[in-house]
């Protein structure tokens, strides 16, 4: 199983029992996780999230399961830089957190970038529920008709939306190269529920792991009532597709 | 045995009879053999009148008496209302048809002192309280609850059982504030399965102040159970969480 939405570091509003990446990796493996792709927490708070984006790849080095995503702040002048290193083909950007708008000149450059080298991008709409924000830190949602429309303007580039809302999933899934992680995607009997409205190509299995316990991702899919290629899909054709894994 | 604590109905697309069966098989599957309905507590808004409540009433009623040995039935109040009608409504749901509690939302803050004279029948009648809570900071609703008010109300009526839901939505202030009052529980509800949470309640509170809830149709039993079977605690503790506190909290006597 692949997961595509693991992170890893420091966070000031929880506190997490996968401090190490050897903790990390065992955590995962426990879970029935064979590979994951994670990115820096401390990147999305540090000025130069490049500087955490090198940390994270030392740290994985020991562990080639999980396999770093660079996060990329578009407003910063390295940004060019951080998507020709990056040895995965995606990017993660965090448009709520680094103050942009997605539909802006610097995202349309990265955007014209990844398309050139075939790399896909990584949308976090949110880390956390809103509404349990810090009251002095409260981060808006990156728009969903944003997305849509920042996705029709690239159609040759695949978006990976992460952490969206069910109905959010639907909405977003009827852009052509739209995809979205299941961490947030939650209703009763959910894949089976969310499968009656968005294709199975289109759905990847994401945890949001360390910031949600990574059993409630896992319960989804084992418990899921579909076929076993269906399945297969969602827990790791898909990703390999996408995002070109060996 | 999972006893599911927090579960309302109908909701969303679920607003046919037919589909609390579709949610029974589901609780089944994951191994659920009770689900307790609070109420289809969103029906004609916050401040419901009385013919409003008695209808939600007639529902819970209704889909109980179908489903005896799975659903738990809860009076649904809004505090706003008369006394005498609430004494009255409690006495039809919990004498005469057997509910296990009272469920209040979001028509009355729980400070309030209409809410006095339920709380003594609740006493009275030795049944436990469901009032919803939550630390919301994109702006609380104008009567909502938060745990600090919680423990105001716990405080006033320390021999009433109290269930404070949404233990994400309450978070690990909402914890403290209830974390002295030793009538008042908290139920594992509310937003995604945050991590840390589950352990953060059993070291504050023990985990015999633990229960279970999905808040399905909402939610989904997969991933609101995996915030139990995730945490790192006890299997014992675990046990606990997952039924037999609700069962000695409820007196609820094994299938």
């Amino acid at each position: 199983m692949i997961d595509i939405n693991v992170s890893f570091g420091s966070w000031p509003f929880q506190r997490f029992a996968e401090n190490t990446p050897a903790k990390l990796s065992r955590h995962l493996k426990h879970e029935g996780i064979s590979h994951a792709l994670v990115s820096s927490i401390d990147a999305i708070f540090y000025p130069d999230p490049d500087v955490y984006n090198r940390l994270l790849v030392e740290s994985l080095k020991p562990f080639p399961e999980l396999l770093p995503v660079f996060t990329v702040n578009p407003i910063l002048s390295n940004w060019e830089k951080i998507v020709d290193s990056s040895k995965i083909k995606a990017v993660k950007i965090y448009p709520g957190y680094h103050n942009y708008p997605l539909l802006s000149d610097q995202v349309y450059l990265l955007a014209d970038k990844l398309v050139e080298n075939k790399m896909a991008l990584m949308i976090q709409m949110r880390v956390e529920d809103e509404r349990s924000h810090h009251p002095l830190c409260q981060i808006p949602p990156v728009p969903v008709a944003d997305i849509i429309k920042f996705a029709k303007k690239y159609p040759l580039l695949p978006v990976i939306c992460l952490c969206p809302y069910f109905a959010e999933a639907i909405e977003l899934t009827a852009a052509a190269n739209v995809y979205v992680d299941i961490s947030y995607v939650e209703t009763l009997n959910t894949i089976a529920r969310t499968l009656r409205d968005v294709p199975a190509e289109k759905i990847l299995f994401g945890s949001h792991t360390p910031f949600l316990y990574t059993r409630g991702a896992t319960m989804k899919t084992e418990y899921a009532e579909i076929d076993k290629t269906t399945l297969k899909m969602i827990t790791g054709t898909n990703a390999r597709k996408i995002f070109k894994l060996k | 045995m999972i006893i599911d604590a927090h579960i309302h109905y109908p909701f969303a697309e679920y607003t046919e009879m037919k589909d609390i069966c579709e949610v029974i098989r589901l609780a089944k599957k994951f191994g659920v053999s009770k689900l307790f309905l609070l109420g289809d507590v969103f029906r004609h808004g916050h401040f419901q009148n009385e013919e409003q409540i008695k209808e939600i009433n007639d529902l819970t009623i209704e889909l109980v008496r179908k489903h005896p040995d799975f659903l738990v039935g809860f009076c649904y109040l809004n505090p706003s209302n008369s006394p005498d009608f609430m004494i009255e409504e409690i006495e039809r749901c919990v004498i005469k048809n057997g509910f296990k509690g009272l469920k209040f939302e979001l028509s009355l803050n729980c400070r309030s002192k209409k809410l006095d004279a339920v709380m003594r029948k609740a006493g009275e009648l030795d049944c436990a309280v469901f009032q919803h809570s939550w630390y919301r900071s994109t702006g609380r609703y104008n009567e909502e609850s938060t745990p600090a008010d919680i423990a105001d109300l716990a405080s006033r009526f320390p021999d009433v059982k109290i269930i404070m839901p949404h233990l994400s939505g309450c978070g690990l202030r909402g914890m403290l504030d209830i974390a002295g009052h030793k009538n008042v529980y908290v139920d594992s509800s509310g937003s995604q399965p945050v991590a840390g949470m589950v352990e953060y309640a059993v070291k504050t509170l023990g985990a015999d102040r633990v229960l279970y809830g999905s808040d399905v149709p909402g939610r989904d039993f997969s991933a609101q159970l995996g915030r139990i079977y995730g945490a790192e605690i006890s299997e014992k503790d675990k046990a606990k969480i997952l039924g037999l506190n609700a069962m000695k909290i409820f007196n609820l006597k094994q299938a």
